[in-house]
């Protein structure tokens, strides 16, 4: 409950810094026009938002959800946000945040598993396949502990360099590059076993 | 067949592999690495190994929801009391009201302070306020948004400096609604009504330690140095009428110390 308790180190990472001062731009008003240029503002960085929630939950439900979620805090700190070099970095870092604690409370006690449908079994035809293979893709990924689940996604889909993920993920830079690489071949081994193609 | 898990005759590990590919490597060892890598069939199965999975990422087809998310979020937008706490207008319409709202607010506090007695003193003195006693009328507040009630204002100490901290109006209760990297929302209902709150955080927080940077007739933002050999800050922003019906609801936004005092 304590806004400024000790677990707050003195020396904190300067992005760090950087990204609460962001936050204080939720001071800042919003005109008519600023309302314009968010839609402007969403329609350019909601696509890469949803992608990564839904790989990072895997439904749209909840995908849907921590989106909105992320782009109101945008809209109220959107003063600021608009004039960052990169804001999307700062739009990833709120998703992230978000579908950490969204799975850690919801699926602490509990593996999301969704089953293959039977119906979809091995089939000859490419769409059929690709159908299959997409399943086992988002089964698979979503039995990879949220973290290192982040960790490949912002790596192998949004292209994060290992820095971007450290400052995103909270963690340490030297972590990083251990982390990735496990998670790489733990998604792997359980992918061929559950059936995909190497 | 070459196994990522086989041995490398340089002995670069899979980690190496990783963080070739997220630039982690610094120049030369990047360079060096990428003179090795079309000599070394194990380092190629592993860089594979990332490639094939980034693959199997991208083919997956992801939904479009966009419409479906916008339309949620412009109602929200527009709705007064989202749990973040409503800090600014969001449309034409809603300015105009805001506008509405507040000659209206004006109108009601000049005509209060056109009726009062002669030898009253100014609603905007701190020493005009009643004392922080139980005779005080507890605030009218919306009681949903109050699931605890922990007497007294949230926590203003500070964070390595001296634990100073200020005095929040008359019989005040708050409960902690989110934090999120460092920012700390609170909802917070005192006696008084928004001008009385207002005023009396005007008078406190400087008494408190803190430097008052902006306000507004309903806002507040104020800065307080924790550590200034580190040009450590905490900020904290007081939002008031932000509450339609219960004027004794008020917002505190405390930002945890940054590494910059000026932004």
């Amino acid at each position: 409950m304590l806004p400024f308790s000790l677990t707050f180190p003195v020396a904190r990472p300067r992005w760090r810094g950087r990204f609460l001062f962001a936050l204080r731009g939720a001071w800042d008003t919003n005109s008519g026009s600023t309302s314009e240029s968010f839609e402007t503002f969403f329609r350019r960085y909601e696509p890469e938002i949803t992608r990564y929630l839904w790989r990072m939950t895997g439904d749209e439900q909840s995908a849907g959800d921590l989106c909105q979620e992320t782009f109101l805090r945008a809209w109220q700190h959107f003063a600021t946000i608009r004039s960052y070099e990169k804001p999307g970095a700062w739009l990833i870092k709120v998703a992230s945040n978000l579908a950490l604690r969204y799975l850690h409370q919801r699926f602490s006690s509990a593996r999301i598993v969704i089953p293959l449908d039977d119906t979809l079994g091995p089939s000859t035809s490419d769409h059929g396949r690709r159908i299959v293979e997409q399943d086992l893709v988002r089964e698979t990924l979503l039995e990879l502990a949220p973290r290192a689940r982040a960790m490949l996604v912002l790596r192998e889909v949004h292209g994060l360099t290992g820095n971007e993920i450290a400052q995103t993920l909270g963690m340490p830079r030297t972590a990083v590059k251990m982390a990735l690489w496990r998670a790489c071949v733990q998604f792997r081994e359980q992918y061929e076993r559950k059936g995909g193609r190497p | 067949m070459t196994h990522p898990t086989d041995q490398c005759a340089l002995r670069y590990q899979g980690e190496d592999i990783a963080a070739w590919r997220a630039n982690l490597l610094s120049e030369e060892a990047a360079r060096r690495f990428e003179a090795h890598l079309p000599t070394c069939a194990v380092c190629l199965a592993r860089v594979r190994l990332f490639t094939s999975t980034a693959q199997l990422f991208q083919r997956q087809q992801v939904p479009d929801l966009s419409s479906q998310i916008w339309r949620s979020l412009q109602a929200r937008m527009n709705v007064p009391h989202h749990p973040g706490g409503r800090m600014f207008q969001t449309s034409k319409g809603a300015g105009v009201s805001g506008v509405v709202l507040f000659l209206l607010v004006i109108t009601v506090f000049v005509a209060v302070i056109a009726l009062r007695p002669s030898h009253s003193t100014s609603i905007t003195s701190i020493a005009t306020l009643p004392p922080p006693t139980a005779t005080s009328a507890p605030g009218v507040c919306n009681p949903a948004d109050f699931p605890t009630r922990t007497p007294g204002g949230p926590p203003t100490s500070s964070f390595n400096g001296p634990a100073v901290g200020f005095a929040y109006p008359p019989t005040t209760y708050f409960t902690h609604v989110t934090d999120a990297d460092g920012t700390y929302l609170y909802w917070v209902c005192s006696a008084g009504d928004p001008a009385s709150i207002i005023a009396f955080m005007k008078q406190s927080i400087p008494a408190g330690g803190w430097t008052i940077t902006a306000t507004t007739a309903t806002t507040l933002m104020a800065v307080q140095s924790n550590a200034p050999q580190e040009g450590l800050c905490s900020f904290v922003n007081i939002i008031v009428g932000s509450h339609s019906g219960y004027p004794g609801e008020w917002d505190a936004v405390f930002h945890s110390p940054t590494a910059n005092c000026h932004p």
